[in-house]
């Protein structure tokens, strides 16, 4: 197997659209932990991400002849989880299957793994989020999007999305500051 | 330690590698023949548009399209 590693998103993606396993299996693993601690921000569950996030590959797999040279694979990659992680919330209020708010989800029932009360607790903050500010923050803090990135994966425009990181941010301050002494600033 | 570094902290468990699954999901489609039937445009919903009145509005729809040439 070449060394594909250092190789930049779009070349690795060219390199799987023309059939490099390698390649794909590259790019998979350079993003399933971060767009799944995304997703597991969004949904409130570990199980649930981890479908998402190989629902989100599969449906890359099955469109990856419809990439726009030029856009960015990384934005794209974090859409289309986006997308599915929104269907997901959707139809779960739609047919009542999930009766609690997914802020009382996230408070009631954390991961298995998250046994920590650090992790309990930004959970539930989080999850008082509303969802438009808990997206962007998640897209930024927990999965490392640049602004330009998250503007393209949610549609909204630059200054959109900076006042809801400021306003999510502002939130998370005032639900986690004691978690993080002398260092609210940041 | 500020907010953004217990959150990201925080947000770190135990990594679980996703790719066989993933291998196993595609190798599951690759063996599948997908069906995709066309997309449904005006000209489609012109046409069972002009059937569905044809059926309401003609007396004797046989007929009628035995006079056209159709049956």
């Amino acid at each position: 197997m070449r060394a594909v590693s250092g190789e930049s998103d779009e070349r690795l993606f060219a390199a799987y659209v023309a059939g490099d396993v390698a390649a794909h299996e590259a790019l998979f693993r350079r993003y399933q932990e971060r767009l799944r601690r995304y997703l597991e921000r969004m949904l409130g569950e570990r199980a649930a991400a981890e479908g998402v996030t190989i629902e989100t590959f599969l449906r890359l797999h099955r469109h990856r002849r419809r990439f726009r040279a030029g856009t960015s694979v990384r934005a794209w990659i974090f859409t289309i989880g986006r997308n599915l992680a929104r269907n997901r919330l959707r139809a779960q209020r739609l047919w009542g299957w999930f009766p609690l708010s997914s802020a009382d989800a996230a408070t009631t029932a954390p991961p298995p793994e998250s046994t920590g009360e650090v992790r309990e607790r930004v959970a539930a903050a989080f999850a008082a989020l509303p969802a438009v500010q808990r997206e962007v923050c998640a897209l930024r803090l927990v999965a490392g999007l640049s602004l330009e990135e998250i503007a393209a994966t949610t549609g909204a425009s630059i200054g959109t999305v900076k006042s809801r990181l400021f306003y999510g941010l502002r939130r998370l301050r005032a639900l986690l500051g004691d978690l993080a002494p002398g260092g609210t600033s940041g | 330690m500020s907010v953004r570094d217990t959150i990201r902290r925080a947000s770190e468990g135990p990594a679980r590698d996703l790719w066989p699954r993933l291998r196993a999901r595609l190798d599951e489609a690759d063996g599948r023949v997908e069906i995709r039937l066309p997309g449904i445009t005006w000209v489609e919903m012109s046409a069972m548009a002009a059937a569905a009145a044809m059926l309401v509005f003609v007396p004797e729809p046989a007929r009628f399209l035995a006079a056209c040439g159709l049956l």
